[in-house]
Order: C-alpha cells, then structure tokens, then sequence
C-alpha cells in the first residue's frame, strides 16, 4: 500500500492542477468570509455580536470542498480520460487498492485545502470583524471547532468524490454531476427540507461546522453529521473500488 | 542485462470475447516464443488490441485462457518484471512531463527511481524528458510509451501498433531495436495492420480477421511462393514450349511475359540460350506482401 500512496501522491504532485485549485480556495473562501463578515448585521442577517453571526464567518473554510470535489474527482476520472488507467491498473492488477490509494491520497489534498480554507477565513475575517468593533476570538473554543471540522468535512468530501470519479469514470459527466449535486441539489436540500438534507453528505458536512439551517436547529450534531460524512466516504470508496475491479479497461 | 532475461510463451486458448452484439475474439489459439519477434497482424478491428487487453488481465475473456509463462497476469507475482506493455490506448497526462511520467510508473510497479532515467536514455528521449508531454510529438509518445514498458526489464514485451507515428528513421530505430530485445532472449510480439510495416522485422507472424485466426507461421513460410520466374521475349511462344518440354510450368499472363513456376531463373535463362531465344527481362518474382496479406485477411486492394 505504501508502493501505492506514493505513486498516487506522485501523480497529484507532478501536475499543476493541485495548486492552482488551492489558489481557487483562498479566493473562493476569501471572498465568502469577507462577505459574511462585512454584511453581518445588515438585510437580516445576525450582527458579529451574535454566535450565529460571528460563527458564519469562519463557517466559510467550509466552502473549500467545491475545489475538494473536484480534485477528488479529478484524481479517479483523470485515469480514464487520459488513458493511464491502463498502465496503473498493470502495475497494480488486483485494482482495488489503486482506488483506496487514491482516496488516502485525496483524503490529505482535502485536509490541505481545508487547512488552507480555514487559514484564508481566519485571514480576511479576523481584520474586518476587528475593523466593525467585535472582538473575533471572544469564544476560542468555538472558532477552533467550527475550523477543525471544515478541515475534516473537506478531508472526507475528497474520499467521496474520489468513489463517484471511480464510479462514473467520465471525467465530465462526474465533475457536473458531482457540483450540480453539492451546489444545488442539496444545498437546497438542507436549507429547504432540512429533515431530508440532514442525512444526506453535505447536511453532515454542515453539522460538521455546526452550521443550522436559517429556519431551526434541525441538522445533526457535530459528532453525528461527521460519523454520517465518514460513511458516505467510506461507502462511496467502497462502491468505487467494487465496480473498478469488476469492469473491463478499454 | 542479458544474463537474467527470461522470455516466456505467451499463448492464448480458445480465447473468445463478447461485447454486446459483437464478438471482437472468436475461439483463437495461439502460442508466441521467446528470443523471436512475433508479428501480430489483422486489419483494424479485428480484434489484436482486445486480445492484447484479455493477455494483461485488462479485459475479462468471455471463454477462454490467456496466459505469460503459462499464468494469468493476474497471476504473475511481479507482473513489471515479466512483462512489459505498451497499448495503443495507453496515454500519458499532458501536463506532466515525461520523465515525471516514468517516476510515477516506476513508484507504482516498485522499481527503483533511477529505472526512469535509464528507460527514457534507452529509447533516446533523454533531452526531452524535462518537458510536457502535452508537447511531445507522435513519435515521441511512441519511444516514451515503449520506455514505459521496459521500466522493469521484462522477458516479455507487448506492443501495439508501436511503429505508427514514427518517420522512416524512427521506423528503422524500431526494428533495431526490437531485434535487439529479441536477441537477448526475450519475448517480442508486435501488432500491426499493415504487415509491410514489420515484415523486416518480424521472425513469425499470427493473423487474425473478424476475431479468428486465419495463420500463424514464420514469415518465410508466408512468403515462400514456390520460385516463380518473370521474363519478356518477343518470342514467347517459342520459349514457353521449351520451357513445357524441360517440365515447367508456364503461364502468359500478358503476350510477350511468361510467368514460369517451379524454375530458377538461371534454368530459365540456359534454356532460352540454348533455344536462342531472344530475352528482354529476367527475373525472380518476390512475393507482394501486402496481397499476401490481403488474401488472408479477405481485405481489398
């Protein structure tokens, strides 16, 4: 296994793609917790002097997982539309273990792009709420908790995505299917029908920041929405792994 | 390098694949050895790169055995060291470049690092190593393609079409090079559509059409036409009976060109001496690749 972990980190690192999506989650959630923290207190939105309000702030390292799911989805489909699922799938003809390779491999991207998130929602944040007069850290604990968990949700939205890749294994049909999926269909989900949403991946994401839907506490808690992503994850590896090993590679 | 090189029989049996409606390989049999190139020839889809993908465990047969030594790849406890592939379908990510290419199959079949380096000066690419293989041309990804099938020094090669995309000098450095895998021992089996392409450098050839085998033989075998030869007189009628007296077989398929079977052309050339015949041309017919090919694979010109 260890063969494999560094081939597939070796694969990750040897193209440009890895760096230029993390240059996509300092902007993404840059402008996210900038917008969070400025329009606080404004059009209904809670003030920086409440939890709900300061919380969303740094809620907005979570935001890292659209360039996780697509890294995640990149490193399973990537094989197949350049063709290097041939050569992969020789070296290592069990195929199999490639996908949990993969999804290890993509578990440590997704901790690096929430790390990063967590890192630029601290950076923009912090400044603005200090500018506005609130004082950014009066519950430690809290932020440490909400950023913790928007580095372990992207973490385990890697693995996700690298089972449906391995799953759907055309680069395109994935990348859309997987985004319309996270971006839409459940944010929708959770905000609308949280009784549904909540059981799905990124309502465990959610709960996993200790974010709740604007019309009452109806997500799990963190502990619960995280064991519910691990899962999804773990479910999703599976699956991808299975069919992996049981198709031809033309 | 040479004292370890272990080449082994690859053999399929009764190997038979269905895809959907279509049988792409049909009950085929058929062994290739070691120490000699192995020509796999058929026109375009009739089934070579499908067998090549059931031989590397790639692709499951729907009948049928492929085996490397008498094993299944799946089978082989190092498959890199026994067996090499380089597939037609098998691609390289743009954006890395192409020795990068060759660390990452070098880390996920456990050969050390520097196998990269040494494959990729093997077949010539050392210069261009450094750069994207977004920007190599067909030739290039050809020679790294091949140099990704030498990483773990196997006895046996397979190669898919390896000869397109090469100019005329590439072409040559192929079957050099080929030859010279071959004379180490090792397995070489080589497919292609055009068999004019590796007639120079192939020892056997096995033919299939529509997923069946039609011959598998050593290419002289092919080739051998039983001695044919060619001549132009004015005096055809008067040769061609000497040539029936000495018990020749003769045919005109032309007035004023005899096409004589069964004679060298000096027997030929003696017995229009002593009949005093006049002769423009003579000479020994070579047989046309391409329509043996042809005829065998029921193909039109």
């Amino acid at each position: 296994m260890s063969r494999l972990l560094r081939a597939e980190a070796t694969k990750v690192l040897t193209t440009r793609l890895w760096w230029a999506l993390a240059l996509g989650v300092v902007a993404w959630v840059a402008l996210q917790a900038g917008a969070n923290a400025a329009l606080a207190g404004r059009q209904g939105a809670p003030t920086l002097g409440t939890d709900a309000g300061l919380s969303a702030v740094w809620q907005a390292a979570v935001n890292a997982y659209v360039f996780t799911v697509v890294i995640g989805v990149l490193i399973s489909t990537g094989e197949f539309r350049h063709q290097t699922a041939t050569s992969t799938f020789l070296a290592t003809p069990s195929r199999s273990p490639v996908v949990v390779a993969k999804a290890v491999v993509g578990l440590g991207v997704g901790l690096l792009y929430g790390a990063v998130g967590a890192a630029t929602a601290v950076a923009v944040g912090w400044p603005i709420v200090r500018l506005r007069g609130f004082d950014p850290f009066r519950d430690g604990g809290a932020v440490v908790e909400v950023l913790l968990g928007a580095v372990l949700a992207s973490g385990l939205w890697a693995m996700v995505a690298v089972g449906v890749g391995a799953l759907v294994r055309n680069q395109v049909a994935a990348m859309i299917g997987a985004l319309v999926w996270v971006m839409l269909v459940e944010a929708l989900l959770v905000t609308l029908v949280p009784a549904v949403g909540r059981w799905l991946p990124g309502g465990g994401a959610s709960a996993l920041v200790g974010a709740q839907p604007a019309r009452g506490g109806d997500l799990l808690g963190a502990l619960p929405g995280g064991l519910l992503l691990l899962a999804y994850a773990a479910a999703s590896v599976a699956v991808g792994a299975w069919v992996v090993r049981h198709r031809d590679i033309l | 390098m040479a004292g370890h090189v272990r080449g082994l029989d690859v053999a399929v049996a009764g190997l038979s694949k269905q895809f959907g409606d279509v049988r792409a390989v049909d009950d085929l049999s058929f062994t290739v050895a070691p120490g000699r190139v192995t020509g796999f020839l058929g026109p375009n889809g009739a089934g070579k790169t499908t067998t090549l993908r059931m031989l590397l465990g790639l692709v499951a047969p729907t009948a049928g055995r492929a085996t490397i030594g008498g094993r299944p790849y799946a089978e082989l406890p190092h498959p890199a060291a026994v067996i090499g592939a380089a597939l037609e379908a098998s691609g390289f990510h743009p954006g890395r470049t192409g020795r990068d290419h060759l660390r990452v199959l070098a880390r996920q079949t456990g050969v050390p690092d520097a196998r990269a380096d040494e494959a990729l000066a093997q077949v010539g690419l050392t210069t261009a190593g450094g750069r994207r293989v977004g920007g190599y041309s067909l030739g290039m990804r050809q020679r790294l393609s091949l140099a990704g099938a030498m990483l773990g020094d196997p006895g046996v090669l397979l190669l898919d079409e390896p000869a397109n995309g090469l100019d005329p000098e590439g072409v040559a450095w192929l079957r050099g090079f080929l030859r010279y895998l071959a004379g180490e021992g090792r397995t070489v089996l080589v497919s292609s559509h055009v068999l004019a392409e590796v007639a120079q450098t192939v020892d056997d050839v096995v033919i299939i059409r529509q997923g069946r085998l039609v011959r598998q033989a050593p290419l002289a075998e092919l080739l051998d036409n039983g001695g044919e030869v060619v001549v132009r007189t004015p005096q055809a009628q008067r040769l061609a009976e000497l040539l029936v007296e000495a018990g020749h077989a003769v045919s005109t398929p032309e007035p004023g060109l005899l096409v004589v079977t069964g004679a060298s052309a000096p027997d030929v050339g003696r017995a229009a001496l002593a009949g005093q015949v006049e002769l423009h041309e003579l000479r020994t017919r070579t047989t046309d690749l391409e329509q043996v090919f042809l005829d065998l694979t029921g193909g039109e010109r």
